[in-house]
């Protein structure tokens, strides 16, 4: 039984470590509230990827607690676990699509396997969701036939196709050219805006997720070095915080 | 002290492999279970190993039947040729050629495929779309390992004395009635029931085996050929071992 909590995510005291010279994590704490879209900056190798994969129980801390709607993650039973997983997409950074089965089956399964739709209601919503990210025409392709800036859009249609609470979205404009980039972000925004999702963005390119960002947190080292509004950390006296924040690093 | 640490790590691997079979196990019986994908693998496994199955029964039993007729022959005994071929093909030779095919054809496959998803993060995309990637891909592919197995040893069985009577049929004329009733005169139900049931656990080698070392996978296109090859070298050494152990098991409990 959960407590009802206002934090859609909640990270408390997070540690990981791969090898014991290195902990690639290191008592890292935020929280993101409903309703929030929350940015992760850092240069690459910083850990942002496995903080996403923490949050989905994908990897397991060495300590911390990790909370999703309240409910503690690493203390769920497997059934309780993919219940919370079901509230929460997710944008792997390199797509992760089924490549066995077409751009459409791709979309349908998570459908097929979590609610009793029929068959013409799921090709709708596999429908929409493609075409929401420009891929309407591509329903049959198979993964290997799509570039890369396709199969992020592709991946991202997937994380969104059970209609997520909670959306954790790895690098969503990397290989991706301006103008396209710049519709990914207005879908987000506008998925922020009228459905309330909420959102961890692990991004390089802050300035142009700006407009509906509430915080960001700066991650190098393995720890949180900020953690604020764009405009509080744009003031910083951290050179590589200024830096990320105004996107002019590691692009 | 290298020879030792090899070994350790062979015992260490065999024990992991042990506990993987034990979690594949206790899976199986708990819902939900995945009905459509244990079917679709025992389409994958069983019907499209059929036509190598086949073929390899047809072409086992014309070469078992030269050699046994060279060695009949010589004792007058043509006339045992069938029941001679009929008792080696159902006691031994069809279940454990049918084993080791299947470890070179499945068992390569499962462990590619599964190691493939692995390193390109499917199994965790598996996961974060709450569906259990174990179920979903290691114990329907154990099951329907376990399932096709037997059957596709009574096809290569039965296949094995077709090649056997093709080959009598062109050397001496022996006709089809004729080669079959000597055949099955000399089987018993146990000849065929108990070296078949031994394949179930043939199949469950072979799955656990392939599943483990795909689901473990690391190091991207060199950890999907590890797994490859290494599912086919394990199953079938591993198949090997047990089945001395089976055959001493059956001869034990179920005397001749």
């Amino acid at each position: 039984m959960s407590l009802p909590s206002n934090q859609a995510i909640c990270l408390e005291h997070l540690t990981k470590a791969f090898s014991p010279e290195r902990k690639v994590l290191d008592d890292v704490s935020f929280s993101v509230p409903r309703g929030e879209v929350f940015c992760l900056l850092g240069k690459s190798g910083t850990g942002k990827s496995v903080t996403l994969k923490l949050i989905m129980a994908l990897l397991r801390p060495d300590e911390g607690k990790i909370l999703i709607d309240g409910e503690d993650v690493l203390a769920l039973d497997t059934h309780a676990l993919q219940e919370t997983r079901k509230k929460v997409g997710f944008l792997f950074q390199n797509a992760a699509l089924f490549d066995s089965i077409s751009l459409r089956e791709n979309l349908a399964f998570p459908l097929r396997r979590h609610t009793a739709k029929p068959e013409a209601e799921i090709a709708e919503v596999v429908k929409q969701k493609l075409e929401a990210v420009g891929l309407g025409n591509d329903g049959d392709k198979m993964p290997s036939d799509l570039s890369g800036g396709m199969k992020k859009r592709a991946g991202l249609a997937r994380a969104l196709v059970l209609d997520p609470q909670i959306l954790l979205v790895d690098e969503p404009s990397s290989g991706l050219d301006r103008i396209t980039a710049g519709e990914i972000h207005e879908l987000l925004g506008e998925l922020k805006e009228k459905n309330g999702t909420s959102m961890i963005l692990v991004t390089h390119d802050p300035a142009g997720v700006r407009r509906f960002t509430d915080q960001i947190a700066v991650l190098d080292g393995g720890r949180i070095v900020a953690n604020g509004t764009p405009d509080e950390l744009e003031q910083s006296d951290n050179e590589l915080v200024r830096e990320l924040v105004q996107g002019g690093q590691d692009r | 002290m290298t020879l030792f640490s090899t070994l350790g790590s062979s015992v260490e691997k065999m024990g992991e492999v042990g506990v993987f079979t034990g979690r594949v196990l206790r899976a199986s019986i708990k819902r939900p279970f995945e009905w459509q994908e244990i079917v679709q693998q025992i389409h994958e496994v069983g019907v499209r190993s059929l036509p190598l199955i086949a073929a390899s029964g047809v072409a086992l039993g014309v070469v078992m039947s030269f050699h046994t007729r060279s060695s009949m022959v010589r004792f007058g005994a043509e006339s045992m040729i069938p029941a001679v071929l009929a008792i080696a093909i159902f006691r031994e030779i069809g279940p454990l050629v049918a084993g080791l095919l299947l470890a070179g054809r499945v068992g390569a496959g499962i462990g590619a495929q599964i190691a493939g998803m692995r390193v390109t993060e499917q199994i965790d995309a598996l996961e974060a779309l709450a569906i259990d990637s174990f179920k979903y891909l290691v114990v329907t592919r154990v099951l329907a390992c376990i399932i096709a197995l037997p059957v596709l040893t009574t096809v290569i069985d039965f296949a094995g004395l077709i090649g056997g009577f093709l080959s009598e049929n062109a050397i001496s004329d022996t006709s089809f009635r004729y080669f079959f009733n000597r055949a099955f005169a000399s089987l018993d139900w146990t000849d065929y029931i108990q070296p078949t049931l031994k394949t179930t656990a043939f199949g469950l080698i072979i799955g656990s085996i392939s599943s483990y070392l795909g689901y473990t996978a690391t190091q991207g296109a060199t950890g999907v050929g590890r797994a490859s090859t290494g599912s086919v070298v394990y199953s079938s050494l591993v198949l090997i071992l047990t089945n001395i152990l089976l055959v001493k098991f059956t001869e034990f409990w179920f005397p001749q």
